[in-house]
């Protein structure tokens, strides 16, 4: 554990030190300004159509920041040669995934969080008042789908560099979130073995749908029950297990050269 | 045995032919010495340590530090690492940096301060300790990278290419700590190709060659009277390329 915390805490250290979360931060805020002035100039009756524009900001940078930060600390450690100063520790290549799991995941809940002080702030400035107890379920279960995320692009990029594994986990995370919910509706239209792939895929494949609140805070529909919320928080924490294992399976082995890294 | 290679092989197939890294390596480093493991480039030297430490897999044969198979980390507890090229941290501290190697080797409180602060002061980086990475020279970061290896005051010391990119001062900072470790009875493993350096500091050498060892002993009594250490190398690496060429 100690080593776990250790790598997890140099993760969190290096990325509050660099712009990139700054900068989102105040992209958004620029965004919500714009949302603010557009009431301003008397377009009252859109300020709900506006915060959801501001909440599915937040959902989606949320989202861009998770996959960054996973898919970046792996190939970082590898491109600047730190791996062999890492691997040369005491220090087992478990640890290893689940302390840059660990930190990239602090660092997104606390962009995240940011982002939505941002997006709450804009929100009753233009006289937004979402209901406090749905929207804490929101932020919760959206910062448990950045942690599936996080783990996914981390798991892909035991493999591939940073970029190819942005790319790979932003085409499958879209997939999944707006495929696999539609995946019952497809079955009708497939036939034979078609019909049983699909709901191999449906059951297989993480539903990211189901941490996405953000329709009852807008619509002020009220809290999931306790009982709902820890099973939703249980699955994602299972799910985050699951894609750390394929991880680790992946990088136990792992070897490295310096020459063909550099390439 | 510090570190004991035994017929280690190591093959990379590319899509036209294969590459023979090391061929059939045997090697044994005493504890207590310092051990010089010289080549031209190419020659195997960082890809037997690679072996050695884990990075990469044996195609034969096998490597051990102190008898154990380094791939557990429980192993590694013992070995300091200096890589080529070495690189770190940029948005850390020199002193961040050092910690976070010392967590890691299980030191913590008041013994982690006090490592941290001696192993500084061995580098000569104690008035820079708090300054970002990024904003260090070529030298400052080899001399912090080498503070890492140096922190939790291991049994080996496996040094690659340790003086390139270090100014003559520098050279002379590795050449004083090397010395230091000698005197404490540590074991000091580096590849080199600054062959006035391995001369002075080394007890026993081993000159590698395409992969395959072509001498192996105490610098003075390998070398023919009057010798130089770089001309016996000249010497023993030309005719293995004579031969290799006589060979096809």
């Amino acid at each position: 554990m100690r080593n776990i915390l250790a790598v997890a805490g140099v993760v969190l250290r290096c990325w509050s030190r660099r712009k990139e979360g700054y900068i989102l931060v105040l992209i958004l805020a620029a965004v919500q300004y714009a949302v603010a002035s557009m009431h301003v100039l008397s377009a009252g009756g859109a300020s709900l159509y506006l915060y959801d524009v501001g909440l599915l900001l937040t959902w989606f940078l949320g989202w861009i920041v998770a996959i960054h930060v996973g898919a970046s600390e792996l190939p970082g450690e590898e491109s600047r040669g730190t791996i062999f100063l890492l691997l040369a520790k005491p220090l087992s290549r478990a640890e290893l995934i689940v302390g840059k799991w660990l930190g990239a995941w602090a660092t997104v809940v606390i962009c995240t969080l940011a982002f939505h002080v941002v997006s709450l702030l804009s929100a009753l400035a233009v006289g937004v008042q979402p209901p406090l107890p749905a929207l804490a379920e929101m932020c919760l279960l959206h910062l448990v789908s950045l942690a599936v995320l996080t783990a996914m692009a981390l798991a892909v990029s035991t493999r591939l560099n940073r970029d190819a594994a942005v790319s790979l986990t932003v085409t499958a995370a879209l997939a999944i979130y707006l495929i696999v919910p539609k995946i019952p509706k497809l079955v009708h239209y497939a036939a034979g073995w078609r019909t049983g792939m699909l709901e191999v895929l449906y059951y297989a494949l993480p539903h990211l749908d189901l941490f996405d609140l953000r329709r009852r805070v807008l619509h002020g529909y009220g809290p999931v029950s306790g009982s709902v919320l820890v099973t939703l928080v249980a699955y994602g924490a299972v799910w985050a297990g699951v894609l750390l294992l394929i991880a680790w399976m992946a990088y136990r082995r792992r070897h490295f050269q310096r020459d063909r890294m550099l390439e | 045995m510090a570190i004991s290679f035994d017929g280690l092989g190591v093959r990379f197939r590319s899509r036209q032919n294969e590459v023979v890294a090391l061929d059939n390596l045997s090697v044994a480093v005493p504890a207590g010495r310092i051990f010089g493991f010289l080549g031209p480039n190419g020659a195997g030297k960082t890809t037997a340590i690679h072996v050695l430490l884990g990075f990469q897999q044996a195609t034969s044969g096998s490597a051990a530090v102190f008898g154990c198979d380094v791939r557990e980390p429980i192993a590694r507890q013992r070995i300091g690492y200096l890589p080529e090229h070495p690189d770190v941290y940029r948005f850390l501290s020199g002193r961040e940096m050092l910690r976070f190697a010392g967590k890691l080797c299980g030191l913590s409180g008041s013994a982690l301060e006090q490592r941290t602060r001696a192993v500084l002061q061995e580098v000569d980086l104690t008035e820079a300790a708090d300054r970002r990475i990024a904003t260090y020279s070529r030298g400052m970061r080899q001399r912090i990278c080498l503070a890492q290896a140096l922190i939790h005051d291991p049994d080996l010391l496996i040094l690659d290419e340790p003086t390139g990119g270090l100014d003559p001062i520098g050279r002379l900072l590795i050449r004083r700590i090397i010395s230091d470790w000698r005197s404490r009875g540590k074991t000091v493993f580096f590849s080199s190709h600054e062959l006035s350096e391995v001369e002075l500091v080394c007890d026993r050498v081993c000159i590698l060659a395409r992969g395959r060892v072509v001498a192996q002993g105490v610098p003075h009594e390998l070398a023919a009277p009057g010798e130089r250490l770089e001309q016996f190398f000249m010497r023993v690496v030309a005719d293995d390329a004579a031969a290799s060429k006589g060979g096809r």
